[in-house]
Formats: C-alpha cells, structure tokens, sequence
C-alpha cells in the first residue's frame, strides 16, 4: 500500500493507517525537534502535539500527497509554540551518543560534534530551526520558511546570519567559557 | 582548513550524528494518545466553504460572429491602422513615473532563460531577447521605454538594459554575487539593485549610460529597498552590532547619505516585513509578525513623521494572516495576501481599513502562496499560483472577471507602463 492509500484510509478513521504513516516520520522528527529545542522532553511534548493535531485534523486535509509536509509543518509549528511559550528561555545542553559515525576520523568527529553542539546552542532557537531544517531535514528554504510560517527572505536571512554566528562560536570562541546565550546569535 | 570550514562541510551528517534519530520510547504511548482522540469531520474546514468552484469557472467564450459585424470589424481595424500611423509619426508621450499609466505590455522570462512580451490581453506572446545566455527578470523602466533583466555569467549575474521591444540589449558594467533586489529610477536613468559587495548586502547604483556603478556607503546592510518619487531611496536596513542585530526601515537621498530611520529600530526580524511604498512616496505599508496578537497585520507608516498606525481589517479573526501588501498605482487600495491554515487568497483592502475583498483563486501557502501585481492603470493584478501554475488577471474591483491565462510563465510577470 503507498503513502497516498494510507492517508486516505486514515482520513477515513483507520487509525493502523496513521500508525504506519506516523512510523514512517517519527524518528527524524524527533530528532530534529530534539536539536531545536535542546530538550528530550520538549521534543516529546512537540512531536506529541503535532501528531495529535494531524490525526485530529487529517479528514481536512485536501491533498494527500502533502501529507508528509503538512505533518512537518505542524511538528515544527509545535515547536515554535512551545518555544514562545517558554519565552525563549536558555535551555540546558544535551548532549547524545555518538552512534555509527558518518566521516572516518572518530576523533575528529567528536571534536566537531561537540563544536557544532555548542555552536547550535548558543542560536536564538527560531534560528536553529531554519539551520535544522535546512540542513538536517535537507529542506530547501523556501519549504522551510512554509514550514516555519515566515517569509523565504526571512528564512534566508536568518540562515545566514546563524551560519555566520556559528563560524564565530567555533573559530573564535571555542577555547573561552560559555557565555549566555542571547538572541539572534549574540554572546554577553 | 579551519574548524568551522571543516564542520559546515559536513554539517549534515554532523547534525544526524548529534541528532541520533531513532523511533523514540514514547512512540506506543503517542500513538495510544492519538486513538482516544476523535477525527474533525472533512466538511468543517474552512478550505471546502471558500468559493473554489466559482473561482476557478472558465470565462465563458464569445457567442458566434456575424458577418456583418466581421465587416465593420475589419473598416474598424483599418481606421485604427491609421490612427496608429498618424500617432507613431508624432514624438512619444511618457507617461509620470509613478501613479496610474496606461497597461502596456507584459513581461516575463521563460524557463529556459529566453525574455517574452505579451500583450496586456495575455494573448500573442513573442519571444524578444533569445540565444544561449540565461535571461531572467525582466523590469520595464518607469518610463516604459526600457526593460532591464539578469544575465548569468561566471561569478554571479549581470544586469543587462534593452528597448521595449527587446532590440540593442547593452551589458552594464559589473558582475553581482548574490544578487537580490532591482529598481529603475524614476527618470529611468539609473538602476539600483541589492547584491553582496565584500560579503556585505549592499546597495549599488548603475547609470543606464553604462558609467561605473556606485555603491551606497550606507553603514549598513540592505536587504529590501524602494526608489521614492523624488529620487531618494527607502530600505531595510541591517546593522550588525556588539550584542544585538538591529532591523529598520530607512530612508536616504540618491548618494547614500544620512540614513534616516523612519522608526525606531527594533532586534527582531518579523517587525520589519514586506515594505512597499506610496505612489506619492509619503508612506510605507508593511506587515508584521509580533507575538502575542500580530500573526500577520498590516502597518502604514508615514515616511517624514514617523506616525504609524495599524491598518484594521474588518471582520479578521484571530487565525488569519495578512502578508506582501502593495498599494494601488493611485494609493486609495492596498492589496496583500490573506490566509488562513492551509489557503490564503489574493485581498484587497481600502487604505483607510475597513471591509476586504478576497479575488480569484484560492492558493496556498509558504512556497505555494500567490504572488500579485497591480497594473499600471489600477484596473486589474495579475496574480500567479505556484501551485497550480496559473497566472491569472483579476478584476482588482472585486466583480469577478478574471480571466486564467495559458502563458508558460515561471513567476510573475511585470506590466510596462504607457502614457493614459
């Protein structure tokens, strides 16, 4: 059976249809809600919302080929909410295991992992977003900034400004304290 | 190579490794979540109550020509061929570089990278600037005389001046990496455009006579920008400082100098979105997206004084969003996106505020939402729907006499303005 005849099943009620297609999404939203919001549980709670609102919602949905961008969407609006919720509180650092390294040098890859972690912390989260998004996720910009609800111009401009903070964190901050993280990229 | 090359390089599956994805624990529990939860039934959504079917009817066809008719045709057309005879013999009227002008004609670029005008009936399109290069954007001149659009090269885009009809295309000095933004004078003599200079967004002026170009020292970046009437420029501008990113809109004289905000700058991105001037360059409409009420709510702001005020939409609900506002070419109407979950609709609105009018189509979203344009007489906004792949004319009045047109078009086409 294809994505498309699972979404109009579970359009229709069937709720082992939804399961199949929430499998299908779940570990990679996960896992990019995870690196927005710095939280094991945050995730959790987004993700939830996010699903619960598709299923409440899908026999609404017009198009079921958009179905997988349409849950996107909401997982990651969830974020967002929960984010403003939160009033763009510092999170602390979560730091996971590395599993099945993708480049060959481990300990290199260590080090750039936790470089990257810090770096990634210390963006005003709805930036992160955008990068995670962007990169993680391999979503064009203009499928972000719809995901996200802002402008592609928006979008863009907040991914370069994160990319061109991150470069700052890891070339020249890397060997000094912590510093509190601020928005928008921005150190104290 | 340093760290920070090394790690955006490999960013993705850096991201994946730090991520590491795998169906969470708490996917049983959700999933028992979402079966206690009972579906919405497919009729509440608000995307089965909008006029879809009305909308999206074809225009009916015109009834069958009599032959009398087709003779008083043809004595019309040859009095016509006349008349354009007797008028093309005379100097050309211009029309002003900013109000209603007369539609002239459209123009757009095809996919693969050749410039085409059309008729403002959409009918006939004509191939005007063919060859192997890659054309793009193309923007009629104020005075309608000129068309300016991009032509890839090694390094970035060139920005390339031609006559109306396509002939004499002329190269302006300069390549321009990360190019963005493009605006005529309103004496069409210069262009400005937005483009990287020494990795900064930045504002450059080219003289259409192919003098060297300028660049603004403005102190900040540009990430949007207007010529007014009188020559002077509005923009967004970007200042990067020690703790904070500040945003604002600015306005400056033809030189670049002494940049004025026209409101307080503000650390946050979405106050500062979508900006489109007055025909008389007196004031700015704009929209926001502020928390906790402002999802999407349109401002006009007075240019000289500063004083800003909301524009009030009757009958908004908390849900719906209004985004990319552009006044009329006489400034009595603003037209801007309206959405509301997964549509939004092409709207136009008095503007003083007040009652709404949503035209043509229902679109989408994000990347899926319509863009529109209005044409140089008020009368009609050509809109395109990614979507759908449509570009439609609508009625900018509101009686539903739109027209779809069967153009290969990419993006929106841009009107070339004629003296009324």
């Amino acid at each position: 059976m294809n994505q498309r005849e699972l979404v109009e099943r579970a359009q229709r009620g069937d709720h082992d249809a939804f399961a199949v297609l929430a499998g299908a999404f779940v570990a990679r939203l996960d896992g990019a809600a995870r690196l927005i919001l710095r939280d094991r549980e945050l995730a959790r709670d987004a993700v939830q919302e996010g699903y619960i609102r598709a299923w409440r919602n899908l026999p609404t949905l017009k198009d079921p080929d958009r179905f997988e961008a349409w849950l996107h969407r909401l997982v990651f609006r969830s974020c967002v909410d929960i984010l403003r919720r939160r009033g763009r509180r510092p999170i602390e650092v979560e730091l996971t295991p590395i599993e099945g390294p993708a480049i060959a040098d481990v300990s290199t890859l260590v080090a750039d992992r936790e470089l990257l972690d810090e770096a990634l912390r210390r963006l005003d989260p709805e930036w992160r977003a955008v990068v995670v998004l962007h990169f993680y996720l391999g979503m064009p910009l203009p499928t972000v900034a719809a995901t996200l609800g802002i402008p592609t111009g928006t979008a863009k401009s907040r991914l370069h400004r994160s990319l061109a903070a991150m470069r700052l964190t890891i070339d020249v901050d890397r060997d000094e304290p912590v510093a509190t993280p601020l928005r928008q990229g921005q150190y104290s | 190579m340093t760290a920070s090359d090394r790690i955006q390089r490999h960013l993705p599956e850096l991201m994946a490794d730090l991520a590491s994805a795998g169906v969470p624990d708490y996917f049983d529990d959700l999933l028992q979540e979402t079966a206690r939860v009972r579906q919405r039934p497919a009729w509440s959504s608000l995307e089965r109550w909008l006029p879809v079917d009305t909308t999206l009817a074809p225009v009916a066809g015109r009834a069958r020509l009599w032959s009398g008719l087709a003779i008083l045709a043809l004595v019309g057309l040859l009095a016509a061929a006349a008349l354009l005879a007797y008028v093309g013999s005379r100097p050309t009227r211009l029309p002003a570089p900013f109000g209603p002008a007369g539609n002239g004609l459209m123009y757009y670029s095809s996919a693969d990278g050749d410039i085409y005008s059309v008729d403002s009936s959409g009918l006939a399109p004509k191939s005007i600037v063919t060859g192997p290069e890659v054309d793009a954007g193309p923007l009629p001149s104020r005075d309608g005389r000129r068309i300016a659009f991009t032509r890839k090269a090694v390094g970035g885009d060139q920005v390339v001046v031609a006559e109306a009809d396509g002939s004499g295309p002329r190269t302006l000095p300069g390549t321009w990496t990360d190019f963005s933004e493009i605006d005529w004078s309103p004496d069409s003599s210069r262009i400005a455009i937005v483009s990287s200079v020494a990795g900064v967004p930045s504002l450059t002026v080219l003289p259409v006579n192919g003098s060297p170009s300028t660049t603004l020292p403005l102190g900040m970046e540009v990430h949007d920008f207007w010529y007014l009437p009188d020559g002077r420029f509005v923009f967004l501008g970007v200042k990067d400082a020690v703790g904070a990113t500040t945003y604002g809109f600015f306005v400056t004289d033809a030189g670049g100098a002494n940049p004025r905000a026209i409101l307080p700058p503000s650390t946050v991105d979405l106050d500062w979105l979508g900006m489109s001037p007055s025909p008389d360059g007196r004031s700015l409409v704009y929209h926001v997206w502020r928390d906790p009420d402002e999802h999407g709510r349109l401002h006009v702001v007075d240019i000289a004084t500063g004083t800003d005020r909301p524009l009030v939409i009757d009958g908004t609900t908390v849900d719906e969003w209004y985004e990319n506002p552009q006044f009329s070419p006489d400034g009595t109407h603003i037209m801007c996106l309206r959405g509301g979950g997964e549509v939004s609709r092409i709207t136009v609105v008095p503007v003083s505020g007040g009652p709404a009018v949503s035209l043509g189509p229902v679109g989408g979203v994000g990347e899926a939402a319509p863009s529109g344009l209005y044409s140089p007489d008020g009368k009609t906004i050509t809109a395109y729907y990614p979507a759908l792949k449509e570009l439609w004319l609508l009625d900018a009045s509101g009686n539903g006499n739109d027209r779809k047109l069967t153009l290969p078009v990419n993006d929106l086409p841009t009107w070339q303005r004629v003296a009324p």
